[in-house]
């Protein structure tokens, strides 16, 4: 069922079992696996559902630290959330991403890659993926010409993606209208979560949109579902009980704001063509190909993060301009639109360049993540949005951890590719001094936004708990990339879509409880 | 023209074309020695870019007798008398890789070996010129 709440008479008050705040990824993902079941499921859409300005404007926020794009184009605010746009890559992270390593600060989360295993493979359905399998000698025989680089797997291995092209909006909108369980709010942006005067449960939550109309949700349980960025501020500018914000005794909401640095690093030169499909993608064809990945024991022994290298043309590559220099638009379709162009012109000027011998030649791009750091995060602006919340104001911090790392990374490759005598490896500029810890103002973010309600088990140490529940708060749970631990280096979407179905499943084990 | 006469200034002329021919061809084979050529690289780069990480590579130490200095490299480290001179030093260079004996170059990872080779390599053109 559908409910536009411009629609209903000011001061309504909306009650259900769950109240899901956003119908991004997390929050469609949630609802769905809730469909048929008896339980009032409240799902709210800042939105509508198709993009607009004005609705969009409340993303909007000042940048500081690393250069970054506009916060307003980083997601998208209506149905659907940012898979209207999202390229649709998928990997699970590894198991040494969910470890504590003690290279790595703040890392180990308080489950493992098992725990998420059965929820990845129910993930693969929501985003109509292939099998859970993401086994190269598995894609091997599926596929056609996944010719391998001869390289030691115990030092780079390949890495294997998925590519959805789920897009929400469009995908889920029947499904959602039509299930009689589930009540979709659009125009429904909450503005402030109230607790109890102890601050241990949440009482309900107000709602606003542009026509100025207030409303109120009441439900049993809360899940906040709005984005890393999103959910952060929600909780900081939620103070009818703190100062401080809802859930942040220990001073922990908003930091900890990772991203994945995407950031062309190396190329790779071979000393001939070598005939293969394994590293080349392309959107709605590609099935699956792979990234040259370095083993758990290399990261280990070097102390180094967890990374990825994939592998562009050179001379499509050298053309292309930082995505920062193409993602400058505050309105996210003018700024896919222009980065799309700018890819589309290096693309056609490599194609009447191309004299032959390039074709042996690569761009080596980085893909990885970024060392846990407190002083990266996200905080409340002094400007309000036109609904009254103060704006989110991101500082993202890079640390020499991450440039180490990076470095290390392609030191790595160029050694294995030196042994196999496929080619050899140069370094880019920004990675050739050891003594430089600092990036350039061009290494780009993958629009990933994570860690600012980062899972912990002690309260100290982070917002949420192993089930995605606030510390000290009963009933308030957050969905998403938000709760992230570490970042990994595969693109989130995934991982924080099987988190969310562990979230759902939890909850639907506690309502039974209450049920029986 | 006699016929003699013809065919003797035939010879003088092809002469004059061979000889010089010869000492240039003299030149690129003894070039064309594996100590001075990195074999991957020169499948790779441009020989005036070979020259220049060459340079590079010999910036780093004082200029006097250089090229024996680098012969020296090979002596110590590369058994260049038993077997292949060219097999040798491709498992030279695989080694170097094994074992992280590589020197970063203008941005390029290479094995000590190929750098050694770069610079006899970039020696030995500057001898030509």
């Amino acid at each position: 069922m559908h409910i536009d709440a411009r629609e209903l008479d000011a001061n309504t008050t909306i009650e259900g079992d769950i109240c899901i705040i956003g119908a991004g990824t997390a929050g469609i993902s949630i609802a769905l696996d809730w469909i048929n079941s008896p339980f009032k499921v409240i799902l709210l859409e800042g939105g509508g559902f198709e993009y607009e300005d004005e609705i969009q404007d409340s993303y909007d926020g000042e940048t500081s630290g690393q250069r970054y794009y506009p916060l307003k184009s980083s997601r998208l605010h209506y149905f659907g959330g940012t898979t209207g746009h999202w390229a649709g890559m998928c990997s699970p992270f590894d198991p040494i991403d969910f470890m504590e390593r003690d290279w790595v600060p703040k890392s180990g989360w308080p489950i493992t890659k098992k725990d998420l295993d059965p929820f990845y493979r129910k993930a693969h359905e929501t985003l109509q993926l292939g099998p859970f399998n993401y086994d190269f000698e598995y894609w091997r025989h599926v596929l056609p010409n996944l010719n391998p680089f001869p390289l030691d797997k115990n030092v780079v291995w390949n890495k294997m993606w998925q590519y959805s092209l789920a897009r929400f909006g469009k995908l889920y909108k029947d499904t959602i209208l039509d299930a009689q369980n589930i009540q979709l709010y659009t125009y429904a942006n909450v503005t402030a979560i109230h607790a109890n005067p102890s601050g241990n449960l949440i009482r309900e939550a107000t709602l606003k949109n542009l026509t100025g109309k207030t409303h109120t949700v009441k439900a049993k349980y809360f899940i906040m579902a709005c984005g890393a960025i999103q959910n952060a501020r929600l909780l900081l500018a939620s103070k009818s009980v703190s100062q401080k914000g809802l859930g942040n005794d220990n001073d922990l909401v908003g930091r900890y704001f990772m991203e994945h640095l995407e950031v062309p690093s190396a190329e790779l030169w071979l000393s001939k063509p070598f005939p293969t499909d394994l590293y080349s993608w392309t959107y709605g064809k590609t099935k699956a190909s792979a990234e040259l990945a370095i083993s758990e024991r290399m990261q280990e022994e070097h102390r180094i993060l967890n990374g990825t290298a994939s592998l562009v043309p050179l001379n499509i590559g050298r053309l292309q301009k930082s995505k920062l220099d193409t993602w400058t638009n505050e309105n996210p379709k003018k700024a896919m639109k222009n980065m799309m162009h700018d890819w589309e012109v290096a693309t056609e000027k490599a194609r009447k360049d191309n004299k032959g011998a390039i074709s042996k030649a690569y761009q080596l791009n980085t893909r990885i993540e970024q060392a846990p750091n407190p002083n990266s995060r996200i905080t409340l602006g002094s400007e309000i949005d036109s609904l009254g919340i103060p704006r989110a104001n991101l500082h993202w911090e890079l640390t020499a951890l991450d440039k180490r790392s990076i470095r290390k990374i392609y030191e790595l490759i160029g050694q294995q590719m030196g042994i196999s005598n496929l080619g050899r490896v140069r370094l880019l500029e920004f990675l050739r001094d050891p003594n430089d810890d600092g990036f350039p103002d061009t290494v780009n973010g993958g629009w990933h936004h994570m860690g600012t309600t980062r899972m912990a088990n002690n309260p100290k140490d982070g917002v949420v708990d192993s089930n995605c529940k606030v510390h000290g708060i009963a009933n308030l749970y957050v969905a998403g990339s938000g709760c992230f631990t570490t970042s990994g280096a595969p693109n989130p979407t995934l991982t924080l879509l099987a988190l969310s179905l562990r979230l759902s499943d939890h909850l639907k084990s506690l309502l039974k409880k209450v049920i029986t | 023209m006699k016929r003699s006469k013809f065919f003797l200034l035939s010879l003088a002329g092809l002469a004059t074309v061979a000889i010089p021919s010869y000492y240039v061809w003299k030149n690129r084979n003894e070039k064309k020695n594996p100590l001075y050529e990195p074999r991957i690289l020169s499948t790779i780069l441009e020989p005036s870019e070979i020259v220049e990480m060459g340079r590079m590579y010999c910036g780093q130490f004082p200029n006097t007798g250089m090229e024996e200095k680098l012969q020296d490299y090979f002596k110590e480290n590369v058994d260049t008398e038993n077997g292949n001179l060219e097999s040798i030093l491709k498992q030279q260079v695989k080694k170097d890789y094994q074992t992280g004996n590589t020197i970063i170059l203008d941005g390029w990872i290479l094995s000590e070996t190929e750098a050694v080779q770069c610079a006899l390599f970039s020696i030995s053109e500057s001898n030509q010129f």
